[in-house]
């Protein structure tokens, strides 16, 4: 978060500041990337055009710094959701079965959380809760969004954000909880 | 988003009965047991999720051109425009010089739309020679001085006058723009002694320069002639058949 600053950034930016639409993406693109990172795209790739998208429109925005990364991510949103059509249309059949493949030879992310704190790894045990869960959860915890915003985005009530966000930390907790006994359990999750 | 998500939806859920806290971004509310994770999860940036500002910066760049400094990219053909436009002017300027210092007004724009396109084709280098007397009133002023009605360049101002009088007012011209504004107008109504006389005065002016024999018989010869009565026909429209 910005914090004060945000107007006159947010300002100086709509004028064609560099600088200070610099500041705006250092300040939103990790948050993007790691949402990004749920979905089975190039983070990269979608976070570009999510930015093209923003400055496109970057003129006409208006609001505070809590609308403008909802905003962001709104946008990143309906790119994650491009992209993946187009993939989908690209590749329909081998996908599917090779996703399944390269996960369950990936090493546990549960022990590197534990270990230490590798934001990958948390985000790779994020990504095994259902699709749900996992978008609220780090729209909350990494975007810090509110239950409202978050309900906007995903276009569910508020209610089924808050009743996804606590089943997500849940299981979460339980993975981390059992990681330490039967460390094996956490991929079945 | 669901759509795009990597790993299907396992089906297996854990007990909602337990109650998490409200906030989340309150760390000092959240399990202990979550805590580690969830600062993974919202650590710090890494160089890595900070490197790719090219293509943004290409997409702001595209979105406001105007506001950051000029590029090699783009400054460069302005240039190449600006010094073409400056070779230009100058040439412009040479040729204007080159045709003598009357002629010039007639060159810069000193006469109506369609008397300068008209004096353009009749106003030649040669019949444009002027007379090192060509200003009858030596003006002390910067005021244009324009061609000489009563030297050479009468027959092409009178061929301009003729071909201004056969328009349609202000059809084609620029609002406001009138033959009696300009100084090579002013200076032939003045040869002729008044506006209402340019007709008789042309009509007297001989056409310079072509093959058959110009003696001052022929400008007496259609001195009679109508062109006052009707000024809005085309007099020198073809003017060897009416000086013979």
């Amino acid at each position: 978060m910005i914090g004060e600053g945000f107007a006159s950034e947010l300002a100086r930016a709509q004028g064609g500041d560099e600088a200070a639409f610099a500041q705006l993406w250092r300040d939103l693109n990790p948050a993007l990337l790691r949402y990004l990172a749920l979905g089975g795209e190039p983070a990269d790739d979608v976070a570009a055009e999510t930015w093209t998208s923003v400055v496109k429109g970057l003129r006409r925005f208006r609001g505070d710094e809590r609308a403008w990364r909802s905003w962001v991510f709104t946008t990143a949103r309906r790119r994650a959701v491009d992209a993946g059509r187009r993939r989908a249309r690209a590749a329909q059949v081998e996908v599917a079965s090779g996703q399944w493949q390269v996960e369950a030879l990936a090493p546990d992310p549960a022990d590197a959380v534990v270990a230490g704190e590798d934001t990958d790894a948390a985000l790779r045990l994020v990504a095994q809760l259902s699709p749900l869960q996992a978008e609220v959860v780090v729209l909350r915890v990494v975007a810090g969004l509110s239950v409202e915003e978050v309900a906007r985005i995903v276009g569910r009530s508020p209610g089924a954000v808050r009743v996804a966000t606590h089943r997500g930390l849940r299981a979460l907790e339980q993975v981390v909880a059992n990681q330490g006994v039967t460390p094996s359990r956490a991929g079945t999750l | 988003m669901r759509s795009v998500l990597r790993n299907p939806d396992p089906g297996r859920r854990p007990s909602a009965k337990d109650v998490l806290p409200e906030s989340l971004t309150a760390g000092d509310e959240q399990p202990a047991a979550l805590r580690p994770l969830l600062r993974a999860m919202a650590a710090d940036p890494r160089p890595h999720e900070l490197s790719g500002f090219d293509q943004p910066l290409a997409s702001f760049r595209a979105a406001f051109p105007s506001t950051r400094p000029a590029a090699p990219k783009i400054w460069r053909p302005a240039m190449l425009s600006t010094l073409l436009g400056a070779k230009l002017g100058a040439t412009v300027a040479g040729v204007a010089v080159a045709l003598g210092g009357t002629a010039v007004a007639a060159y810069t724009g000193a006469l109506p739309t369609g008397a300068q396109n008209a004096a353009h084709t009749t106003i030649g280098a040669p019949a444009a020679t002027p007379k090192p007397t060509a200003t009858p009133k030596p003006s002390t002023t910067h005021q244009p001085v324009g061609p000489d009605a009563t030297g050479p360049a009468a027959f092409g101002l009178c061929n301009a006058w003729s071909h201004h009088q056969g328009k349609t007012p202000e059809a084609g011209d620029e609002p406001g723009e009138k033959a009696g504004d300009s100084v090579a107008f002013r200076n032939l109504a003045k040869a002729a002694g008044g506006e209402g006389k340019i007709a008789a005065y042309c009509a007297k002016i001989p056409h310079p320069g072509n093959g058959h024999g110009n003696g001052k018989g022929n400008g007496h010869g259609h001195g009679k002639d109508k062109q006052a009565a009707h000024p809005t026909g085309k007099p020198t429209g073809n003017p060897t058949s009416t000086a013979k």
